[in-house]
């Protein structure tokens, strides 16, 4: 099906991903050939009942871990190959840094860090100067909703507030892919919404292509594209792409 | 670049205050443990300094008079005081004994000298050095006497005439200086019950109880409570004369050893504070444990809670080299903190500490240097942890 | 401000490093402060002396009076702290065997005596036979000249007259040594007399009995003393003083004694005589110190504290005692110049307690440190302040 939004490039290709776990009785096979393509500016759905290997395809795409078989192209470039060898890249940790964006659960801001600095740590630890580090952060913050709270503790952050500050931070580098795993589900469906609203606006404005690993019916109907994913395998959907309204 | 650890010390800063004050007063402890050395070692050189001798006479093969006992007979000082090179000798006396002060038992060191002669106080800071031959006493004043102060040492009572600053024996007893002879009868004379018990004894037996020869009683008796030994000469030589010639010449000797001052240190601090040395040598080395162990577990503590933290770090991509960074700067920067309150703890009680403390600025640079070292070898147990924690955990399920 | 907060972080670091090293230094450094201290000028002062000695109570002659042969104390008649007057019997030797010995030489000088009247008698008969013989001898010759008796009796008278010449020299000589006997009978008696006399001890001189060494029964050899006096007043103190302090004493000086059985008294006394014999293993002079006024109740080896006052000396440069000090062994003083310790070795002379007499070192007017608050080293920096400030 043609996804009137989809455009140009594709971000993120799985060809046949697997991982296992275990060896001998104890194999779990949790992803038994996954195929996935995603386009710049897609904002895509990854729906599916626990244990159905939704976390695991996460951590594969997020460099975590390292599949079984299978490859992954980010960007067009083959990061792992199984049978070249496994991860085609050094230096994961700088692939992470530099090219993906991760939103959690739960916001996962750092305690000791003020809400610029929470954002503005990656570009900062890379050797980028503070000061343009944190002006890039402030511009992100302000994007979304946050800047009022700039130089506040974030232990004095709403929830809310919490959240969007993590999805400045998963942004700060302007990663090409965001990976988004439950991000609503603490949240009530205004807050929920917005969240996605947000995601749709961060997809269109900087290109990013976000995957949302997601089981709350409430933002479902927002993707226009979804995988489920059951037993480790994926089938692609047309979603409703309802329109979000504030 | 931002500082993670200054950042998470300043979210902190209340406990990891507290604790650097506690791994401060630690630290303040061994500080003062090594001044305690130093403390005695300066002692002991002090008391051998300031007697003003260039050698020191005692009784053959004894390492005396403080490390072992020594006698010998107090008429010898004039025939070495003829030896070339030698500008004065004069004999000494050293008792260690407990006095009776304002009341209170006090162990002090006392020293027989002859007023005016080698061996006295060499400056006193109140009253006037010793003139008499008898019944005056010089003391230190850590002994708490003041001068015109009557004090009574076994059978007589000495008028405190001078006051004495840093007069103190190796173990940081205070002196007391008093005249030869009185110094003489205390050490070597007995109680009255003793001296009636052997009167008695002498007069019974008959070998010297003869009836045909009076007066022989009467002459024993006499030379049993005469006190006629001291338990050093000190010797003051020529400027630039070489002591180890006198020392080899006094050797060939038949009952007597030389010990330059260079010797009289190194029987100091090599025999006598060796025990306490290798005790205060140990006690350091616990105490550098047990500080290493509880920087290592405040340290590893503090990493374990930020566990969650650390995991969504290195998921977004920040480097083990910055995480184990911000680990070992806490540790250094608990150190430090630990360190300077130490240093000054130390250098506020150590007035007040009943030895002698003694805190060189070579044992600070030391103790900082040893301080970080160890700290950031005890942060190693954090960062190790540290580094196994899986950037997998921050995504659940 | 958040942009600077990484710097202000360092800055209080380095601060407070910077103020924990600085403690260090200043507490451990020798930058002390200035040492307060008093000085005097050295000035040419007269000093006087005073020599100090340990007495011990003696007497200035000990009599002792005891038997001059072995023997065993029959009585004694005085006990410790009588007086006796001269002459009076102060004990009794047992004489044992004396008497006896004396009768025997009694009896003996009666027999010498008997012996010697028979002597006499013997001797008057010899000479009147010899009369007689002579008489008779003379006749026989005017009667041989007669031709009235022969030659040989005539000879034979005359033998007998020798005869009895003989006998009568024989007689005087037997007289003689009868008379000899006599006589040496009597001196034996008259030893034992007088060794009977001599067990009775006697009083030389009036005095004082200071100890009763010999009880009754017991046995006393020659030269014992069973009695032990002294003269009457005859106390004094026998002082030692050190040589080395002993310049300048001579007989007269006036003395202070203070007595240990009664401390808060002094009396007062004068040197008599100095002993020419010093004692060499103790190094200290003798001094023989008597009483102005003799204590009532002073006993024999008490003891004593004499300070003999010397004269006043011609004025000599001097220091007070207190200044007095010793650098790396060597004796001097410290002078305060330009606000520095400089030391000054010094040859000292009198050491007297209200100064000490300089011989080598010093001009006169040196400004000495006198006191000074805490101990001193050549070079230290000193403020010099009024007396009475720097004691610490």
């Amino acid at each position: 099906m043609q996804n009137p939004t989809a455009n140009k490039e594709v971000a993120i290709r799985l060809s046949g991903l697997t991982k296992t776990y275990g060896q001998g009785a104890n194999v779990v096979h949790a992803l038994r050939g996954v195929d996935m393509t995603i386009h710049r500016g897609e904002v895509v759905g990854l729906v599916g009942p626990s244990g159905s290997g939704k976390s695991t395809l996460l951590k594969c795409l997020g460099a975590v871990i390292e599949p079984t078989g299978g490859h992954i192209e980010l960007g067009g470039e083959r990061i792992f190959d199984e049978q070249a060898g496994g991860w085609q890249i050094d230096d994961l940790r700088a692939l992470r840094r530099d090219r993906i964006g991760f939103i959690f659960q739960a916001p996962y801001l750092i305690p000791f860090l003020d809400v610029t600095d929470n954002v503005a740590l990656l570009p900062m630890l890379a050797g980028t100067p503070n000061e343009e580090a944190r002006q890039r952060a402030r511009e992100l913050i302000e994007a979304l909703d946050v800047g009022h709270r700039v130089g506040v503790r974030v232990s004095m952050l709403s929830g809310g507030e919490q959240q969007r500050v993590a999805i400045a931070r998963s942004l700060v580098n302007h990663p090409p892919v965001i990976l988004a795993d439950e991000p609503t589900a603490p949240l009530d469906s205004t807050r929920a919404l917005a969240v996605m609203r947000i995601l749709n606006d961060m997809a269109q404005r900087y290109g990013a292509a976000i995957i949302v690993v997601t089981h709350d019916e409430k933002i479902i109907p927002t993707f226009k594209r979804i995988y489920h994913i059951r037993d480790g395998r994926t089938e692609e959907e047309a979603g409703e792409g309802r329109e979000i309204t504030s | 670049m931002i500082n993670l650890a200054a950042r998470d010390i300043g979210h902190h800063l209340g406990r990891f205050i507290f604790t650097g004050i506690g791994l401060g007063l630690l630290i303040g402890v061994t500080l003062t443990m090594a001044g305690v050395y130093r403390g005695m070692v300066a002692d002991g050189r002090a008391v051998i300094a300031a007697s003003g001798a260039d050698i020191w006479v005692v009784q053959k093969d004894t390492l005396g008079p403080w490390a072992e006992p020594s006698s010998i007979r107090d008429d010898l000082y004039r025939s070495m005081a003829g030896l070339s090179g030698v500008a004065e000798a004069a004999n000494v006396a050293y008792l260690t004994m407990q006095v009776q002060i304002n009341g209170k038992d006090v162990r002090v060191m006392l020293a027989g000298i002859e007023p005016g002669a080698l061996g006295e106080p060499a400056q006193v800071i109140a009253g006037r050095p010793l003139l008499r031959s008898h019944y005056e006493a010089v003391a230190d004043e850590k002994a708490g006497l003041l001068v015109g102060d009557v004090v009574r040492i076994r059978r007589h009572e000495y008028t405190v005439v001078g006051l004495a600053r840093r007069a103190t024996s190796s173990s940081g007893d205070p002196m007391i200086y008093i005249p030869l002879k009185d110094a003489q009868e205390v050490q070597f004379l007995k109680d009255n019950d003793s001296l009636i018990a052997e009167r008695a004894r002498t007069t019974a037996n008959p070998a010297i109880n003869r009836p045909g020869v009076p007066g022989l009683l009467d002459a024993v008796v006499a030379t049993q409570t005469s006190s006629r030994n001291v338990n050093a000469v000190l010797l003051r030589l020529a400027p630039g004369y070489p002591a180890e010639e006198v020392k080899a010449e006094i050797g060939r000797w038949k009952h007597l050893t030389a010990w330059t001052r260079a010797d009289m240190e190194e029987i100091l601090v090599a025999k006598l504070i060796a025990t306490s040395a290798k005790q205060i040598g140990m006690f350091l080395v616990i105490l550098a444990i047990v500080s290493a162990a509880i920087v290592a577990f405040i340290i590893y503590t503090m990493t374990i809670n930020k566990q969650r933290e650390i995991a969504v770090l290195k998921l977004i991509g920040v480097r083990d080299r910055s995480i184990a960074t911000m680990i070992l700067q806490q540790a250094l920067a608990l150190g430090l903190i630990g360190y300077i309150v130490g240093q000054v703890s130390a250098t506020l009680w150590a007035p007040f500490f009943p030895r002698h403390v003694l805190l060189e600025s070579g044992d600070a640079v030391r103790g900082l240097v040893v301080t970080l070292v160890v700290c950031a070898l005890a942060s190693v147990l954090a960062i190790r942890a540290a580094l196994r924690i899986d950037p997998a955990d921050a995504i659940g399920g | 401000m958040k942009l600077h907060l990484d710097k202000q972080w360092k800055i209080a670091i380095g601060i407070l490093l910077l103020a924990g090293i600085g403690l260090l230094i200043l507490r451990n450094s020798p930058l002390a402060p200035m040492t307060k201290v008093t000085t005097e000028p050295v000035e040419r002062v007269s000093l006087q002396a005073s020599l100090f000695g340990i007495g011990i109570v003696e007497s200035r002659n000990n009599i002792l009076i005891g038997p001059t042969t072995a023997g065993r104390v029959a009585r004694v008649l005085v006990d410790q702290g009588e007086t006796v007057a001269a002459g009076q019997v102060v004990a009794e030797i047992d004489p044992i065997d004396l008497q006896a010995r004396l009768a025997a030489a009694r009896h003996g000088q009666a027999r010498a005596d008997s012996a010697l009247a028979a002597a006499e008698a013997l001797g008057r008969e010899a000479e009147s036979r010899l009369v007689t013989a002579e008489a008779s001898a003379r006749r026989y010759a005017e009667l041989r000249e007669q031709g009235y008796v022969s030659t040989e009796a005539e000879r034979a008278k005359g033998h007998e007259f020798r005869a009895a010449g003989a006998a009568q020299a024989a007689s005087l000589a037997n007289v003689a040594a009868a008379r000899a006997e006599g006589e040496r009978s009597r001196a034996e008696a008259e030893a034992l007399v007088r060794q009977l006399g001599n067990m009775r001890l006697l009083a030389p001189v009036a005095g004082l009995i200071v100890a009763r060494d010999i009880e009754p029964g017991s046995t006393a050899v020659a030269g014992q003393a069973v009695v032990r006096m002294v003269e009457t007043d005859s106390f004094w103190l026998r002082v030692r003083i050190d040589q080395g302090r002993s310049a300048g004493l001579a007989t007269g000086q006036t003395a202070s004694i203070v007595l240990r059985s009664r401390p808060g008294e002094t009396f007062t006394g004068k040197v008599a005589r100095i002993e020419q014999l010093s004692d060499a293993v103790t190094e200290e002079r003798i001094a023989m110190v008597a009483f102005d006024s003799l204590p009532a109740g002073l006993t024999l080896n008490e003891m004593a504290e004499v300070t003999v006052n010397m004269p006043a000396r011609p004025p000599a440069l001097a220091v007070p005692p207190a200044a007095l000090v010793r650098q790396d062994g060597r004796s001097g003083v410290f002078l305060a110049i330009d606000g520095k310790a400089q030391f000054v070795p010094i040859r000292a002379g009198l050491r007297a307690a209200s100064g000490i007499e300089v011989l080598e070192g010093l001009r006169g007017g040196e400004a000495v440190i006198v006191t000074r608050a805490r101990p001193l080293a050549d070079g230290d920096r000193v403020r010099v302040t009024d007396a009475g400030g720097a004691q610490s």
